[in-house]
C-alpha cells in the first residue's frame, strides 16, 4: 500500500498541491520559450507558416459551426480556385522568367544586342503599364471568348487568368534572375568554369540559379504568390462590382475577390464599420456577419502572413 | 544622361505610335444616314420575319408569281432589307454606346484631376515611407523584446506571483498585440475592404478618402517602410558606420530624449539629423530608396486605379475606363491607358534623372 502523506490526503491540498507543480512546470517551459524567441528564431518562416495554416484551418471551423452550409462551400471553393491560381501564376511567371532572362544572357554573351534589347525593351513596356490595366485587358479578352463560346469549362478560363496575371508580375522575377546571375558573373568562379570547357548552360542553370539562389528564388515566388492573390482579387471584386451587367457571376469561376463583391458580403463588411461606433452589435459579426468577414478576413490575413514568411525568409538566410 | 532620354522617349514614341494605331482603327465609323429606295422601306414597314422559312419561301413564290422573269429585282429589295434591318441594329447600339461617351475634354480634366492625386499619393507616401521606417529603425535600436516575448513573459509572472498588477501588465500587453495586428491589418488590406467596411457608396466627393486609402492600404506603406528599414538596417552595419561610432559621434538612438533623435527631426518634411550618425545612414540608404521608386510608382498607380474602379467613383478617371470598356467604346479606353502609360513613363524618366543627379553629384558618374 503507498504511504500518502498526512498532508496529502486530503483533495483540496492534494490538488494544491498539483496545480502548484504544474504552475511551476509551466512557467519553466514558459521561461525556456522566452529565451528562445529572445535569440532570433531560426524558424520564424515556418512558424509564420503554421500559423498561416493554424488560421485558416480555425476559421474554417468557426465557418462549420456558424456559417450556413452553402455559403460555406461557395467560400471553400472560391479559396481552391483562387489558391489554384495563383499556384499557376507562380509556375508560369518562374517559367517565363526563366526563359526570358537565359535569352538575353544568351544573346548577350553572343553579341546579338539587337535581339537582346529588343526583349529588354519589350520587359520595359510591361513594366510601364500598370498591372490592373494589363490584367484587366486580358480579362476583357477571356470574356471575350466566353461570350462567343470559344471557351466553356472553368479549368480552361483560370488557366487563361493565370497566364495573363503571369504576364504582368513576371518583370519582377526576371530582374532577380537577371541580378543573381549578373552578381556571379562578376565573381572568378563564373570565368573559372568557362575556362574548365563548363558550358554555360550549366553555370547559369545549376551553379547559380540552382545552387546558389534557391533561397531567392523561392523568397521571391512566395512574394509572387501573394502578389497573384492581391491582384486577382482585385481585378475579380472590379469585374464583379464594375462589369457586372454584361458579365454574370455564373461565367467567371468564383473567388475571393468575385465573392466578396458579392452584396451579401458587402454589406457584412459594412457591418464592421457598424460596429466600430456601435460596440454592441460586435458579436453580431463572428455569426450573422459570417460570410464577407470570412472571405475579407482570408484574403488579408492571407497576405500579412505571406508578407510575414517573406520577411523573416530574408532575414534568416540574408536574402 | 543622354542614354537615359533615349531609352525612355524611344519606348514612349513606339507605344504611344501604337496605341494611336489602335485608337484609329477602334474610332467608331460616322453612321450614314442614308435612306433605302422606297420600295425597301415599305417591304420593311409589313415586318416580314427574315428568319422564319416560310415567309422567305412565300416572298420568293410571290415575286415568282407577280414578276415572273423578273423576280430577281424583289429577291433584291428582300436582300436590302436585312441590311437596312442590321444597320438599324448596329445604329441602336452606336447610339447606346455614344450616351456612355465622355468628350475629350471631360477625359482630360479627369486625366489632370488623376495626375494629382497620384502626385498628392506618391509625396506624401514618400514621407510616411521614410518617416514609419526610420521609426521602426530607431526601436530597433532600443533592443526591446518583441510583443510575443514580453506577453510569454507577463504570463510566466502571473503562473510565479499572480497578482492584480501583473495581470493588469498581462491584459495591458493583450491589447496593445491586438491593436497593433488591427493596424498590421488595415495596412494590409486592399484598398475596397477598408472602404466598404466604412462606407457604401462614393461620389465624387470622397477625393480625399481616396488619397487616404491610395496611402495606407493595399500594403504599399508598411512594404516600402520595410524596405526602408531595411537599407537603414544593412547600412547601420557598415564599416563606416562603426568608424564614426569609434571617434565619439553621437549615436544614441532612443527617439524623443534630447541626446537621441527628437520627434521633431523625424516627423519633418526634409529630415536632418546633423551631428548624429544616423544622418549618414539615412542619407545612404534614401539614396538607395530613391532606386526602387520606379517599382513603388507603379504600385501605387495600380493601386489608385484599384481603389477608383472597385468603388465606382464616378468622374474619376479609372472608373470612366471601366465604364468605358464596359459599353465597348474601346478607342476612349485606349486613350486612357496611353495617359496612364505616359504617367508611369514620366514618373520612371523623373526617378532616372534624379539618380543620375545625384550619381553625378558623388562622382559615380
Amino acid at each position: 500500500m503507498i504511504n500518502i502523506p498526512k498532508r496529502l490526503q486530503n483533495p483540496i491540498l492534494r490538488f494544491s498541491a498539483f496545480f502548484t507543480k504544474f504552475r511551476q512546470t509551466a512557467a519553466q517551459k514558459l521561461f525556456r520559450l522566452e529565451r528562445r524567441l529572445q535569440g532570433g528564431n531560426r524558424y520564424a518562416a515556418q512558424i509564420y507558416f503554421l500559423f498561416w495554416s493554424g488560421g485558416l484551418l480555425l476559421l474554417w471551423l468557426w465557418d462549420v459551426l456558424f456559417l450556413h452550409a452553402p455559403e460555406r462551400h461557395l467560400l471553400e471553393k472560391a479559396f481552391v480556385h483562387s489558391l489554384f491560381i495563383a499556384t499557376l501564376v507562380v509556375l508560369f511567371s518562374f517559367a517565363m522568367a526563366w526563359a526570358t532572362a537565359y535569352s538575353i544572357e544568351f544573346f548577350t554573351d553572343r553579341q546579338k544586342t539587337i535581339a537582346a534589347g529588343a526583349i529588354l525593351f519589350t520587359l520595359n513596356l510591361i513594366r510601364s503599364l500598370p498591372q490592373i490595366v494589363g490584367v484587366l485587358l486580358g480579362y476583357v479578352w477571356i470574356t471575350y471568348e466566353i461570350q462567343t463560346g470559344q471557351i466553356t469549362s472553368n479549368i480552361a478560363i483560370m488557366l487563361r487568368m493565370s497566364v495573363f496575371l503571369a504576364l504582368f508580375i513576371f518583370p519582377e522575377v526576371v530582374a532577380l534572375l537577371r541580378e543573381r546571375i549578373a552578381y556571379f558573373r562578376q565573381s572568378d568562379f563564373f570565368n573559372a568554369m568557362r575556362v574548365s570547357g563548363i558550358s554555360e548552360w550549366r553555370i547559369i542553370n545549376y551553379d547559380i540559379l540552382w545552387k546558389n539562389s534557391r533561397l531567392h528564388i523561392l523568397n521571391k515566388m512566395i512574394a509572387v504568390f501573394s502578389a497573384a492573390i492581391f491582384l486577382q482579387c482585385s481585378v475579380d471584386f472590379i469585374v464583379s462590382v464594375g462589369l457586372s451587367t454584361r458579365i454574370s457571376a455564373i461565367n467567371l469561376p468564383v473567388t475571393l475577390g468575385s465573392l466578396l463583391a458579392n452584396i451579401d458580403s458587402k454589406q457584412d463588411i459594412l457591418a464592421i464599420g457598424y460596429a466600430l461606433t456601435h460596440p454592441d452589435y460586435l458579436p453580431n459579426l463572428f455569426f450573422r456577419h459570417l460570410q464577407g468577414i470570412s472571405v475579407a478576413l482570408v484574403i488579408v490575413f492571407t497576405l500579412f502572413s505571406l508578407y510575414k514568411i517573406t520577411n523573416a525568409l530574408a532575414e534568416r538566410f540574408h536574402l | 544622361m543622354k542614354k537615359i532620354n533615349r531609352e525612355h522617349l524611344g519606348s514612349a514614341i513606339f507605344v504611344s505610335l501604337f496605341l494611336f494605331v489602335l485608337f484609329c482603327l477602334t474610332r467608331p465609323p460616322a453612321s450614314s444616314g442614308n435612306l433605302p429606295s422606297p420600295a425597301v422601306q415599305m417591304l420593311n414597314r409589313i415586318q416580314p420575319d427574315i428568319n422564319d422559312p416560310f415567309q422567305v419561301q412565300l416572298f420568293k413564290d410571290m415575286a415568282a408569281a407577280f414578276a415572273g422573269a423578273d423576280s430577281n429585282r424583289f429577291l433584291t429589295y428582300w436582300q436590302q432589307m436585312q441590311q437596312y434591318r442590321q444597320n438599324q441594329q448596329q445604329r441602336i447600339v452606336s447610339r447606346q454606346k455614344a450616351t456612355y461617351r465622355v468628350s475629350l475634354g471631360r477625359l482630360f480634366t479627369m486625366y489632370l484631376n488623376f495626375i494629382w492625386i497620384y502626385l498628392l499619393v506618391i509625396a506624401l507616401t514618400y514621407y510616411g515611407v521614410q518617416t514609419l521606417g526610420t521609426y521602426l529603425f530607431l526601436r530597433y535600436k532600443q533592443h526591446q523584446p518583441s510583443h510575443a516575448v514580453r506577453i510569454i513573459s507577463a504570463a510566466r509572472r502571473i503562473l510565479l506571483k499572480p497578482t492584480v498588477k501583473n495581470w493588469n501588465v498581462f491584459f495591458a500587453l493583450c491589447l496593445s498585440a491586438l491593436i497593433k495586428t488591427g493596424l498590421y491589418f488595415v495596412l494590409f488590406a486592399p484598398a475596397y475592404v477598408i472602404a466598404y467596411s466604412i462606407k457604401s457608396d462614393f461620389d465624387t466627393d470622397s477625393t480625399l478618402f481616396m488619397i487616404l486609402l491610395g496611402i495606407i492600404s493595399n500594403g504599399v506603406l508598411i512594404t516600402y517602410a520595410n524596405k526602408f528599414f531595411h537599407l537603414l538596417l544593412t547600412e547601420s552595419r557598415k564599416g563606416y558606420v562603426r568608424t564614426a561610432v569609434v571617434k565619439n559621434l553621437n549615436h544614441n538612438f532612443t527617439p524623443g530624449s534630447r541626446k537621441g533623435i527628437s520627434w521633431r527631426a523625424l516627423f519633418a518634411l526634409r529630415k536632418n539629423f546633423n551631428g548624429h550618425v544616423l544622418q549618414h545612414i539615412f542619407m545612404n540608404a534614401r539614396f538607395q530608396y530613391v532606386a526602387t521608386f520606379k517599382e513603388q510608382a507603379a504600385f501605387i498607380i495600380t493601386g489608385l486605379i484599384i481603389i477608383e474602379m472597385a468603388l465606382n467613383i464616378h468622374g474619376h478617371l479609372s472608373y470612366e475606363l471601366l465604364q468605358q470598356l464596359l459599353y465597348r467604346n474601346y478607342d476612349l479606353a485606349i486613350l486612357i491607358i496611353w495617359g496612364i502609360f505616359l504617367l508611369v513613363k514620366a514618373t520612371e524618366w523623373a526617378t532616372d534623372g534624379i539618380l543620375y543627379r545625384i550619381k553625378k553629384r558623388l562622382g559615380y558618374q
